[in-house]
C-alpha cells in the first residue's frame, strides 16, 4: 500500500544507506543494494530526482514544470505522481517524516531541464544472482557453516 | 554436526552499538587465536606488497594459505625494510594450524547477500562471511589490520587464489581514495584502457588479446585498482582467467602455464602472468579511455562513443554488488572516475589481431 494520495503535501527521503545514487549531468543511476537491483532516470526524471532531494512535494514540482506548459498541468502532476509512486515501490525513495529536509519552495535549486516528458524508471535485474545467498542449513559443532565442497 | 545456528551469545536484533561492541571483543579473541596459530609454526611468515603505491603487509601463520593466496600478488612483492606497512592482514585456518576458531556471535539468519552479515559492519570495524566459500574477513579500519580466516585451507576455491581477499583490499584502500573495480587494464606506462563490463562480456578476451597478440601490457583482466584522482589504474593481480575453450583456440601459449590444468572440470584455467611474462605487467598507468566490450561475431573491431551514464551502469554495479558492505563511498569514487574519463563501446571483432591496432589510437596523444 502505497503512504500517500495524489495531492498529497508530502515531502521525501532516501530511505537508508541501502540505496545509493549519483547524478551525471542530466541522468541518475540509483542502486538498491538489499534487493541487487539498479536503475537508471534520465529527462524529466532525474530533475524529479534532484527535486525530490530537495525536499520537493509533488505539487511544487507540478508547479515547477507547468509554469513553461501551462495547457498540460493537470497531465504533468499525473505524470509525476505515477513516477513518485514508482520510485516508493522500488523502496528509492520513503516520505520524511514531519516534512525533514524540506526547503521553502522558493529555494528550490536552479534547474536546467523544465519542458516535461514523461519519466521513466529505468529497472535493471542482471545483478540480483550475485546478492542470492547458498541456503544454510547446517552449522559445525562451533556454529561456523559448512562450506561447499570444492569440486 | 548440528541444525541449530542460534549461537546464546548473539546480541538482540536492532542493538547495533551491542553487535558492534561485540563484534570489536570477537576481533580481539580471534586475534588472539592467530597468535596461538602462528606459534604452532614457530612465528609464522611475513610478505609484503606494493599496492596502489602503499604498504600492505601480510602475515601467515603457516605456509597452507600463503602458498595459495601470494602467486596472485607476487608482481607488486617488496623486500621487508622495517618500513611501517600502511595496513596488515593476518591469515590462518583451523586445520593445518591445529587451532579452534570461537564460535560466531551471530546466528545463520543474519547472514546476508554480499557475505554481510547484518548489522556487524560500520565505519571502523568491517565483516563479511561468505557461506559458500566459508571464508571470514573482519578489519578494524582505524587500527590499520584485518583477519583472514577459513577453516580448511585446502577447501579454499580456486577463483579466491586468483583475485584473493578483495573485501579486504576494498576496506583498506577506498578510505584512501582508491577504488577495486570490476574491470581488465592494459596499456603502457604513458596510457592505457579499462575494459568494463560484467562476466562474459569479453574483458579478459579483449585485455588477452591486446597483450598476447599485439604490444599492450598488463595490468589485470578482471580486478584493478584505480584512482580517481589522478585518473591512474593501478594494478592488484597478475592472474589470468579465461574459459578453456577460449585460451586453447585464442591463446594457445597460456596453455602450459595454468597453474590448475589438473581441476579444469570444474574451474577455469588460472595463469599467473608474473611466473611466466613477468616483463608483461605493468604496475601502474594513467586511464586514457574506458571501453565497454561486447563479442558481436562480426570479424572487425569498432569503437563509438559511449555516455557517462553507460560507463556507471556498466561499472558500478558489477562492482558494488560484488563487494561486501560496498556502499555510497564506493560509488563516490566510480562516479569520480565516471566524470573525469573518455568512455567508448567497443564491439570486439573476431579477427582478435585487429583488437589492439584498434584501440591504439585511443592512446596517442592529444
Amino acid at each position: 500500500m502505497l503512504p500517500m494520495k495524489k495531492g498529497d503535501r508530502v515531502s521525501y527521503r532516501i530511505p537508508d544507506s541501502k540505496i545509493i545514487h549519483e547524478v551525471f549531468d542530466d541522468e541518475v543511476i540509483a542502486c538498491n543494494l538489499d534487493r541487487g537491483h539498479y536503475y537508471s532516470i534520465d529527462d524529466s526524471g532525474a530533475e524529479i530526482w534532484r527535486l525530490l532531494l530537495a525536499g520537493s512535494t509533488v505539487p511544487e514540482m507540478a508547479e515547477h514544470f507547468s509554469n513553461h506548459d501551462p495547457s498540460n498541468r493537470e497531465t504533468i502532476a499525473s505524470g509525476i505522481q505515477q513516477f513518485v509512486d514508482r520510485l516508493l515501490e522500488e523502496g528509492l525513495i520513503a516520505p520524511a517524516d514531519n516534512g525533514a529536509g524540506k526547503l521553502p519552495a522558493e529555494n528550490l535549486p536552479l534547474t536546467r531541464r523544465t519542458v516535461f516528458t514523461p519519466p521513466v524508471l529505468q529497472k535493471y535485474t542482471d545483478m540480483e544472482t550475485l546478492l542470492r545467498l547458498d541456503p544454510i542449513h547446517e552449522v559445525d559443532e562451533t556454529g561456523w557453516p559448512n562450506a561447499k565442497k570444492q569440486v | 554436526m548440528t541444525r541449530s545456528p542460534m549461537n546464546p551469545r548473539r546480541p538482540q536484533d536492532n542493538d547495533g552499538g551491542g553487535r558492534k561492541a561485540v563484534l570489536a571483543d570477537f576481533i580481539e579473541q580471534a586475534r588472539g587465536v592467530y597468535l596461538q596459530a602462528e606459534r604452532t609454526f614457530g612465528g609464522g611468515l611475513c610478505r609484503r606488497f606494493r599496492i596502489g603505491g602503499r604498504l600492505l603487509a601480510l602475515h601467515f601463520a603457516g605456509p597452507a594459505l600463503a602458498s595459495r593466496l601470494t602467486p596472485a600478488l607476487e608482481h607488486l612483492a617488496v623486500p621487508a625494510d622495517g618500513a611501517t606497512p600502511d595496513f596488515t592482514i593476518f591469515f590462518w585456518d583451523s586445520v593445518s594450524t591445529g587451532t579452534r576458531m570461537p564460535p560466531p556471535p551471530w546466528s545463520a539468519h543474519d547472514y546476508a547477500g554480499r557475505g554481510e552479515v547484518s548489522g556487524f559492519s560500520d565505519d571502523r570495524f568491517r565483516l563479511a562471511f561468505h557461506p559458500g566459500s566459508g571464508i571470514l574477513n573482519m578489519a578494524d579500519t582505524r587500527a590499520g589490520f584485518a583477519l583472514y580466516w577459513i577453516r580448511d585451507a585446502g577447501q579454499l576455491p580456486y577463483y579466491e587464489s586468483g583475485a584473493p581477499m578483495l573485501p579486504l583490499l576494498n576496506w583498506w584502500l577506498n578510505d584512501r581514495g582508491l577504488q577495486v573495480v570490476h574491470a581488465a587494464a592494459v596499456g603502457h606506462p604513458s596510457g592505457g584502457i579499462l575494459f568494463i563490463g560484467k562476466g562474459g562480456s569479453g574483458k579478459s578476451t579483449a585485455a588477452l588479446s591486446c597483450c598476447f597478440r599485439g604490444g599492450f601490457l598488463y595490468a589485470g583482466d578482471d580486478y584493478c585498482l584505480v584512482e580517481p584522482g589522478a585518473l591512474r589504474v593501478h594494478s592488484l593481480f597478475n592472474t589470468a582467467k579465461l574459459d578453456w575453450e577460449r585460451l586453447r583456440m585464442s591463446f594457445p601459449q597460456l596453455e602450459p602455464a595454468v597453474s590448475n590444468s589438473g581441476r579444469l572440470d570444474g574451474e577455469k584455467p588460472l595463469v599467473f602472468l608474473q611466473r611466466h611474462w613477468p616483463r608483461l605487467i605493468c604496475p601502474v598507468f594513467p586511464i586514457r579511455a574506458v571501453l565497454i566490450p561486447s563479442l558481436t561475431g562480426r570479424p572487425q573491431t569498432t569503437l563509438t562513443p559511449a555516455k557517462p551514464m553507460d560507463i556507471a551502469k556498466a561499472l558500478a554495479p558489477s562492482t558494488i554488488f560484488q563487494l561486501a558492505a560496498a556502499g555510497g563511498d564506493e560509488l563516490r569514487l566510480i562516479a569520480e572516475l565516471v566524470r573525469g574519463s573518455s568512455g567508448f563501446f567497443l564491439e570486439l571483432g573476431t579477427d582478435l589481431d585487429a583488437i589492439e591496432p584498434a584501440l591504439s589510437r585511443l592512446l596517442e596523444p592529444e
